[in-house]
């Protein structure tokens, strides 16, 4: 992507107001401008953030957690003690180059097809057959030695083992946009570092492309080398080629073709805040979304608007901040819906569940509520998925 | 050094029926650049034109920068990526080539497996660098020069390196697909050169390994 520089007075300035104000005992968080946003985020002592977006009237807290998801980025490519402890800044300002592509992924927003920078919760895609890839992948990581595996789908994460699900929300994250953000190849051995649960000693994420759009991945330690465990690739993953193409073929729907859906959804994002999982579709009904009045990148774009305009504002998730808007009211909200030109949209919390629905401007109003109530239960209640 | 084209039939790819099937057959459907296959595929190649595999891992090295993920994404027919990055750790592609062993008279699939490590990960952690060399048959040394006519490298300074050093110097041009002006079939013409000199070498390799041995 190409962004100019900013001037160097511009970057002094931003700098200085932001110390000038620590230097008062006071701690400049945010502030607006005309048409845009800038937030500061000081790391450890050691680093401070700087964030300047165009303004999208939405919370604060979701500026904030780009900054963490951006030092949790760095953290997991660079590792936190030559974060915090920075000797030669020439050097560092070279070195930590390294997670540039993972920070630009984080950046771009708008052009993700993913949901889970701003979600907080991993993309995934429901299978037909999770069950059976998943004891195929529980066979694969006992061979790596390692309890933590995961298998990825069209970039979104199909299944994974226990113990992978038990990182944290942004180590889930993280992991996934880094493995969608990195040059495609047939194999990688990358040292990482997990934010929250090892910041300063490394690990292994091995890598292995099985087809197009499928990958395997593995977190391990010193052993086993990348040769090895790819010479078993074959052994454990052939038997699973049919299973693997028919998750492949799942995509970019995200969910199995046997269910249903209202033919009023345009798209929808649901987020479960107590797994970090979130699962979404821009290609609802009308298989490649072809002759629809508004194509898949837009109706992401709106989508991603409409969970920043009310998480922080009505609802809350587990990002800090997003429970300070919605304490201010009496009552806690469940519902809330626009209706726009060309389009509505609604929003609804259920337990740890968040359901936020594009509806095509056809809808009556008045319906919007039953068809998302049903379709969070759809996937919810389904025994086969687990959201 | 070895000859251009001495255990290798270059023409082959080009002339004959069975090279040009073949070279179709690890093509994308465009035509533009090779297919690329996860490590559960295979190309698909007729049966009759029995094809013995070879197997061979090559490492590639330059300077941070210089365009090693470049390079392998343009051999592998892989989108060359617009901006620079530092590559974390280790990765590998597979680049799968046709050739012809004149003296032989047989038709050979080369798998050649691409190691490709960013310079500041090779310096940082233990482990990428034996990773890199273990079992390594070949290793391209990549550096990056203009062929202007105020360049600072030459066309007889290219030549003299080779006959210095004994090795041929290949040339490539790593052009996102946006910033290319060449038709489509240019696309392979432009690496052909390369991966049949590789071929030809790793090849040669064997010979002389399978001689002393």
């Amino acid at each position: 992507m190409d962004v100019f520089q900013l001037p160097f007075p511009v970057i002094g300035s931003l700098n200085a107001v932001h110390m000038f104000a620590a230097n008062q005992g006071a701690s400049l968080r945010s502030t607006t401008t005309d048409d845009a946003k800038i937030v500061w985020k000081d790391f450890h002592d050691s680093l401070s953030l700087i964030v300047i977006m165009g303004n999208d009237q939405a919370d604060d807290c979701h500026m904030t957690r780009l900054l963490d998801n951006v030092w949790s980025a760095m953290v997991l490519l660079f590792g936190q003690d030559e974060l915090t402890n920075i000797k030669n800044l020439e050097r560092f300002k070279r070195d930590i180059k390294v997670c540039f592509q993972l920070v630009d992924r984080l950046l771009e927003q708008a052009s993700l097809t993913s949901f889970s920078d701003v979600t907080q919760a991993v993309d995934i895609v429901l299978t037909p057959d999770n069950q059976a890839l998943q004891n195929f992948l529980e066979a694969f990581v006992e061979a790596a030695d390692s309890p933590y595996g995961c298998l990825m789908v069209a970039g979104r994460v199909a299944v994974a083992t226990q113990k992978w699900w038990n990182l944290s929300a942004t180590e889930l994250v993280l992991l996934e946009l880094l493995v969608a953000a990195m040059t495609p190849c047939a194999s990688r051995d990358v040292p990482i570092y997990l934010p929250q649960g090892s910041p300063t000693v490394p690990h292994r994420l091995l890598t292995f492309q099985l087809m197009r759009g499928v990958e395997a991945c593995v977190i391990c330690g010193p052993t086993p080398s990348l040769s090895d465990l790819q010479s078993e690739v074959p052994r454990f993953w052939r038997p699973a080629v049919d299973l693997l193409k028919s998750a492949y073929s799942v995509t970019p729907r995200n969910f199995p073709p046997s269910i249903p859906m209202d033919q009023n959804i345009l798209g929808f994002l649901l987020v479960n805040n107590e797994t970090s999982r979130c699962l979404n579709s821009v290609y609802v009904n009308s298989g490649d979304g072809r002759g629809e009045a508004l194509n898949a990148g837009r109706k992401r774009e709106i989508l991603r608007s409409y969970y920043k305009k009310v998480i922080g504002t009505y609802f809350s998730s587990p990002v800090e901040g997003s429970e300070t808007g919605p304490s201010e009211y009496s009552h806690a909200p469940t519902d809330t819906y626009i209706v726009c030109d060309g389009y509505k949209c609604y929003a609804q919390c259920s337990g740890p569940h968040q359901m936020f629905i594009l509806f095509s401007s056809a809808i009556p109003t008045y319906a919007m509520r039953s068809v998302t109530s049903k379709t969070l239960n759809t996937f919810t209640k389904d025994r086969n998925f687990f959201i | 050094m070895l000859g251009h084209g001495s255990l290798l039939d270059f023409g082959w790819l080009r002339t004959n029926e069975a090279g040009t099937q073949l070279l179709t057959c690890l093509q994308q459907r465009d035509g533009g650049r090779l297919r690329q296959y996860g490590l559960l595929e295979h190309p698909h190649i007729p049966s009759h034109m029995h094809l013995e595999e070879v197997t061979y891992k090559v490492m590639v090295v330059g300077k941070a920068g210089v365009g090693k993920t470049s390079t392998v994404a343009r051999l592998t027919g892989s989108e060359v990526p617009l901006t620079h990055n530092e590559t974390p750790g280790l990765q590998t592609s597979t680049v799968y080539w046709p050739g012809r062993i004149q003296h032989l008279g047989k038709n050979v699939l080369f798998n050649i497996q691409l190691f490709d490590a960013g310079d500041a990960a090779l310096k940082r952690y233990d482990h990428i660098l034996p990773a890199c060399k273990d079992r390594v048959d070949a290793i391209l040394f990549l550096f990056s020069f203009d062929l202007h006519a105020h360049s600072e490298v030459t066309q007889r300074d290219i030549r003299d390196l080779e006959s210095n050093w004994q090795v041929p110097v290949l040339q490539i041009r790593n052009l996102h697909s946006a910033h290319q002006s060449e038709t489509i079939a240019g696309a392979i013409n432009d690496i052909s050169p390369v991966l049949n000199t590789l071929c030809e070498h790793l090849w040669h390799r064997d010979v002389v390994m399978s001689g002393k041995g």
